[in-house]
């Protein structure tokens, strides 16, 4: 890990910050398609079932 | 020619090999560009040492914040002319992407600016304003449209918010010249060219392709899924119809 | 085209603004009762006030403004009003026009010049400085009730949609903020910023109309 100088902590924290938050919306965008993808299958099958 | 991107089929089709394209190049480029900002590059003593490495990933993410509000914006536009529904599709899925971004460089941004110029915050700075209230406008944005009754009003009202609110994109790149102010001015984009250093310089740019690409990545997953959802929603109308 | 259905929709507006007889009284009470709990809140000090007494008056004009534009438009969607302009037509983005000009004058212009009376009160120093102010707190309210007008329109349709039209509206509501407080500081920005001021708020009796009437026309589907 680097050796940042006084201000070490306020590095770290907008860096994590960013991290975070671009990781979580990441996370969330994955789920929700994957969730709709899903969705989408079932209803599809469901369809040529019952037709 | 502009109808092809107009085409939702087209479009999954280009999506399904662009959108990890971007994801991958993005992350690399990203990756890249923390491991210059972080170890590589030499710290600048003028601009108060290590701290100003913060820079790497908030000026990225200032220009994620508005270039994506001007992409809302461009496409609320087409949608509001040509009505092509993708485009509805793409400013819809922009809009929660672009507030994240534009938190991102609220709260790096005023971490920053902490240690720098002793203060979280200056509430007579025009460009900090500006970058808040275009937060506001994202979240005003997706809250505007959940809050209509069906899909097309809800698209229509987006529409006419994002584009009226367009004004305020220029305001936050010429405020910090015309107001005075303790944030810094441009140095990236002026009338003479780039005024930092390469060292600091390709980092910067090479951060700010690779969030631009992730982001794009981004928007054409959630372009992806809402198209699904539209398409479930139609075939439950149907299904609903036809039973 | 005639101008009669603009000046109908002026003079009801004018009208209802008027609140049936009180007049500039209501929104003259609130301007008063925020500015008393201002030193309420934030202390007595007399250089305190001095400093925070423009930025609260430009404060209470937005409020003001919210307050005021809240069932500007929800009224007319409820009861055809809407449908009935629709097909007088006038344009639309005019009949818009009209009535927030009605509403401004009969809520915005009042504040803004009482404002030298509130200045005195935030202990600012009695000059006709207090008299330029009053007219940029005039130009500036004219913006905010434009803007916010914007933010009615859209949220026509909305169930207690207070809380939306001000999300909407407070961004469109900063550079005249911005500029109208630096107007006012005295400091190094303050000579071009009324004209700044002036542009954006021109800039809001341009574009709002038309923002506004695209809404309306969403808010009658």
């Amino acid at each position: 890990m680097p050796e940042f100088d006084k201000n070490a902590a306020y590095i770290w924290a907008c860096y994590g910050i960013g991290a975070l938050l671009i990781l979580a919306l990441t996370l969330q965008v994955a789920l929700a398609a994957r969730s709709a993808r899903k969705r989408l299958a079932s209803l599809a099958t469901n369809d040529s079932d019952g037709a | 020619m502009w109808s092809y991107f107009a085409n939702p089929h087209k479009f999954l089709r280009l999506s399904d090999w662009l959108a990890p394209t971007f994801y991958a190049v993005g992350a690399l480029c990203i990756a890249w560009g923390l491991w210059q900002g972080l170890w590589v590059v030499p710290k600048d003593e003028y601009q108060g040492g290590d701290i100003m490495r913060v820079m790497f990933i908030h000026v990225p993410a200032a220009w994620l914040a508005m270039a994506s509000y001007s992409a809302l914006a461009v496409a609320s536009f087409i949608w509001f002319v040509w009505r092509h529904e993708l485009a509805d599709i793409a400013a819809k899925s922009i809009a929660p992407l672009g507030a994240v971004w534009t938190a991102i460089c609220l709260a790096t941004g005023a971490i920053w600016g902490k240690p720098t110029w002793g203060t979280w915050w200056q509430w007579n700075d025009a460009r900090m304003m500006s970058v808040l209230f275009l937060l506001f406008l994202f979240l005003g944005y997706v809250a505007l449209r959940a809050s209509m009754d069906t899909r097309q009003k809800a698209a229509r009202a987006g529409a006419i918010l994002a584009m009226v609110g367009a004004i305020n994109v220029p305001l936050i790149k010429f405020s910090v010249d015309m107001v005075e102010s303790i944030h810094q001015g441009a140095s990236v984009i002026t009338a003479d060219g780039p005024k930092m250093a390469a060292v600091y310089l390709t980092p910067l740019l090479i951060s700010g392709l690779g969030h631009s690409l992730f982001f794009g990545g981004l928007v054409m997953t959630s372009m992806r899924t809402e198209i699904r959802e539209r398409r479930i929603a139609r075939l439950r109308a149907a299904s609903l119809e036809g039973a | 085209m005639s101008g009669a259905p603009l000046l109908a929709a002026f003079r009801q507006s004018l009208g209802e603004a008027w609140a049936g007889g009180a007049g500039a009284l209501l929104p003259l009470g609130f301007l008063g009762g925020t500015a008393v709990l201002v030193p309420l809140g934030i202390g007595t000090d007399a250089a305190t006030l001095k400093a925070v007494g423009p930025g609260i008056i430009w404060v209470a004009l937005a409020l003001a403004s919210l307050v005021t534009l809240e069932r500007i438009f929800q009224a007319d969607t409820e009861d055809g009003t809407l449908d009935l302009w629709l097909q007088a037509g006038a344009p639309v983005s005019a009949l818009a026009a009209a009535k927030t000009l009605a509403h401004w004058l009969s809520a915005g212009l009042p504040l803004a010049l009482f404002s030298p009376v509130l200045a005195l009160m935030f202990q600012a120093q009695a000059s006709p400085a207090l008299l330029v102010n009053a007219g940029l707190y005039a130009l500036g309210s004219l913006a905010f009730f434009f803007w916010g007008g914007v933010g009615a329109a859209l949220s026509a349709t909305v169930r207690r949609g207070g809380l939306l039209i001000s999300m909407i509206a407070l961004p469109l509501y900063v550079p005249t903020a911005v500029f109208g407080a630096l107007a006012m500081s005295g400091g190094p920005g303050s000579t071009g910023a009324p004209l700044f001021l002036a542009a954006s708020t021109l800039c809001a009796c341009a574009v709002a109309p038309y923002a506004m009437s695209a809404a309306l026309r969403l808010a009658a589907d």
